[in-house]
């Protein structure tokens, strides 16, 4: 007798995408805009987070955010000064954050009532790239320190990222860092990429990105609801 | 090293898809990975056999097929030839910039091949 095949063709993280797609469309109905944040670590993201859940608390948005780190929670309480709720996940060795570990988190924020959710993923350029979170914004962090080929050596996470932000931009004087071949390089990898270049230590860039934020949950409360 | 996951879902949806007999074989797995996938192969084949280690499936080959990136380039109105040893995602014809990729981005599991043999209870446990 013949060895027998099983057709199966299915996509192999078909799970986190169904259960990612169900919560976008959850979090859409509720009137909550969720932003994956990833970059590699020491990128200024938890910095950047906070002083963005800062401004939009004081421009009278609810906000919370989960964060995402191997081990401790010190960046849950460093989100936490902004008066925000924020839940910690502790992956405990795994290098990015899966559609079921928000899901876990999201009973203990209150939903229903917020206006963004941030989620800080795991600081890794590579693995958060395949997982879906259900969120209608990724945004892929990129700071001066880092090098302008960054978006080249790691194109998968910039093919996928709807906003660039060049962080640490008050640095970029003392790192050589170079401008023009920083964007160009994040275009020859996706050319619809909005990029904004700030730093939070001066201030620079800041309002045009909370505007930005503020736009573009707007017109995504506005097409879902039409 | 998010193979590890990858490898799990992989084990679990091949489970998940074995028939309602005693103790099936599988013999083969195969899964199409793309160029572009953002997953190492050799890191997956790793994982896939640590991960099934004294498991019914210690034995099984994963068979993995690569598949090559290709983009649409607005500006030639085409998808483009496989691009190999990605440089960047501009067209390979215009060097336009483009970040629709086409293919290349796959990471499924086709088939699954099981021994049509009864399985012999005394040699397993």
């Amino acid at each position: 007798m013949e060895p027998r095949i099983l057709e199966v063709r299915t996509k192999i993280l078909k799970k986190n995408d169904e259960l990612a797609r169900s919560m976008r469309s959850r979090f859409q109905d509720l009137g909550v805009f969720v932003s994956n944040w990833v970059s590699s670590p020491g990128s200024g993201k938890t910095a950047l987070l906070e002083v963005t859940l800062r401004e939009l608390l004081h421009r009278g948005f609810s906000v919370g955010a989960i964060v995402g780190d191997l081990e401790t929670d010190r960046d849950a309480m460093r989100l936490a000064r902004s008066g925000a709720p924020v839940r910690q996940i502790m992956t405990h060795g795994c290098c990015h954050l899966e559609a079921d570990m928000i899901e876990r988190e999201l009973v203990h924020l209150p939903l229903a009532t917020m206006d963004f959710l941030f989620i800080e993923n795991v600081g890794n350029l590579v693995c958060p790239t395949s997982w879906d979170l259900g969120e209608s914004l990724r945004i892929a962090l990129l700071s001066v320190t880092e090098g302008e080929d960054k978006p080249l050596k790691y194109p998968g996470l910039f093919n996928t990222s709807d906003v660039v932000l060049i962080t640490k931009s008050d640095l970029a004087a003392v790192c050589d860092f170079d401008r023009q071949a920083t964007l160009k390089n994040i275009e020859s990898i996706q050319p619809k990429a909005k990029i904004f270049e700030v730093s939070t230590k001066t201030g620079t860039g800041l309002e045009n990105w909370f505007d930005y934020l503020e736009e573009r949950r707007r017109i995504d409360s506005a097409l879902t609801h039409a | 090293m998010h193979e590890l996951s990858i490898a799990q879902q992989l084990i679990a949806i091949t489970n998940a898809h074995l028939p309602n007999e005693p103790a099936p074989r599988v013999l083969r797995i195969k899964i199409r990975l793309g160029e572009f996938s953002c997953v190492h192969q050799d890191s997956l084949s790793k994982a896939f056999s640590m991960l099934t280690q004294g498991t019914p499936m210690e034995s099984t080959e994963l068979v993995i097929e690569r598949i090559p990136l290709a983009v649409y380039c607005p500006a030639c109105e085409r998808v483009s030839d496989s691009i190999h040893g990605v440089q960047s995602l501009r067209c390979p014809k215009c060097d336009g910039a483009t970040g629709d990729i086409r293919q290349g981005q796959e990471l499924e599991l086709e088939w699954i091949e099981l021994a049509s043999e009864a399985p012999d209870k005394s040699s397993r446990t």
